[in-house]
């Protein structure tokens, strides 16, 4: 089957395709689940080798476990996000009492001119400071839709709630953000954009 | 704040999304290496698994003779014939010693000779 082939076929779907020796299924499954479980491991780690070492254990855990996945019963992306939240539990809990999450340096962004690149990072940190000041279920909401990126259905697969729940929520924190947010509208300059 | 303020602001919101993702890294290509490659090593040691090693001369011998149940069949056989051979049962001893000692004789009969086989055939 030609790599295009395998574009609109469901996660658990290739998963099975791996567990039948299919390796370019766990090809495509690793070019569409790592960028994102990167990025959740890496907003919570802080640390881009403790976060590849999380997602490598993750990816790892998907590829044991695809001869016993049952079908219809979980879907791929709610068990690989709760894999790497767990780790990056673990990896927490193991980290020194006084190593402050702040504390470790933000990784240099070569791919922006200095300006640019000053201007996004003013505006992710205030991002992040408005998404700290969100109720904890509209700031999950929110991070998962536009931050990682996952669909509706699979927002409300990982928090257990219904769908419309999770467009509320994710409606009324992103009002809160942009309240929040416009306070400093002139100060981050995004009326240049 | 009405409708299209609303609109407007979470428009502008979407700039702070975008920020967001660009100022985090990208996976590395030597992760997804990494990754692909644990993925093939995963899927190696199936294929161990799935085929066994066929063992050289007995493994092809017994599956020629139809495997383990029917190696048992042949050895059970096997060994029922050795007991009958150092204890028989009674009733062939005495039938079996006729024709090995001489207690018993035995003639051959034609019971159509030359001339009695043309009679019968006409």
């Amino acid at each position: 089957m030609p790599f295009d082939a395998y574009t609109d076929i469901p996660d658990e779907a290739l998963l099975a395709l791996f567990a039948n020796g299919d390796r370019v299924a766990a090809k495509v499954l690793t070019l569409r689940l790592t960028p994102r479980v990167y990025r959740q491991a890496f907003r919570v780690l802080k640390d881009q080798a403790e976060a590849e070492d999380v997602v490598q254990e993750a990816m790892l855990r998907l590829w044991k476990t695809a001869p016993n996945w049952r079908q219809g019963e979980a879907k791929v992306t709610t068990w690989l996000y709760q894999v790497v939240a767990n780790l990056c539990t673990d990896r927490l809990r193991k980290r020194k009492p006084n190593e402050a999450l702040d504390a470790v340096p933000e990784p240099a962004d070569d791919k922006e001119s200095a300006d640019a690149g000053l201007q996004n990072r003013s505006r992710a940190e205030a991002l992040k400071s408005a998404l700290g000041e969100l109720p904890e279920r509209q700031r999950t909401a929110v991070t998962l839709r536009h931050l990682e990126e996952y669909s509706n259905p699979q927002i409300a697969d990982i928090m257990g709630v219904g769908v419309e729940a999770v467009e509320s929520l994710v409606a009324r924190g992103k009002r809160t953000l942009a309240g929040l947010l416009i306070k400093r509208k002139e100060e981050l300059g995004y009326d240049d954009d | 704040m009405t409708t299209t303020d609303d609109g407007k602001e979470l428009k502008e919101l979407e700039v702070f999304f975008e920020a967001a993702l660009d100022s985090e890294p990208d996976p590395s290509d030597a992760l997804m290496a990494k990754i692909m490659a644990d993925a093939d090593a995963e899927a190696d040691s199936w294929a161990e698994v799935v085929q066994p090693d066929r063992g050289g001369f007995l493994r092809s011998f017994l599956d020629a003779i139809g495997g383990w149940p029917a190696a048992s069949g042949i050895v059970t056989a096997g060994m029922v014939g050795v007991i009958v051979g150092f204890s028989p049962p009674a009733m062939l001893s005495e039938f079996t010693d006729g024709y090995l000692y001489g207690t018993t004789d035995a003639y051959l009969v034609d019971p159509y000779d030359g001339f009695g086989f043309a009679l019968n055939e006409g």
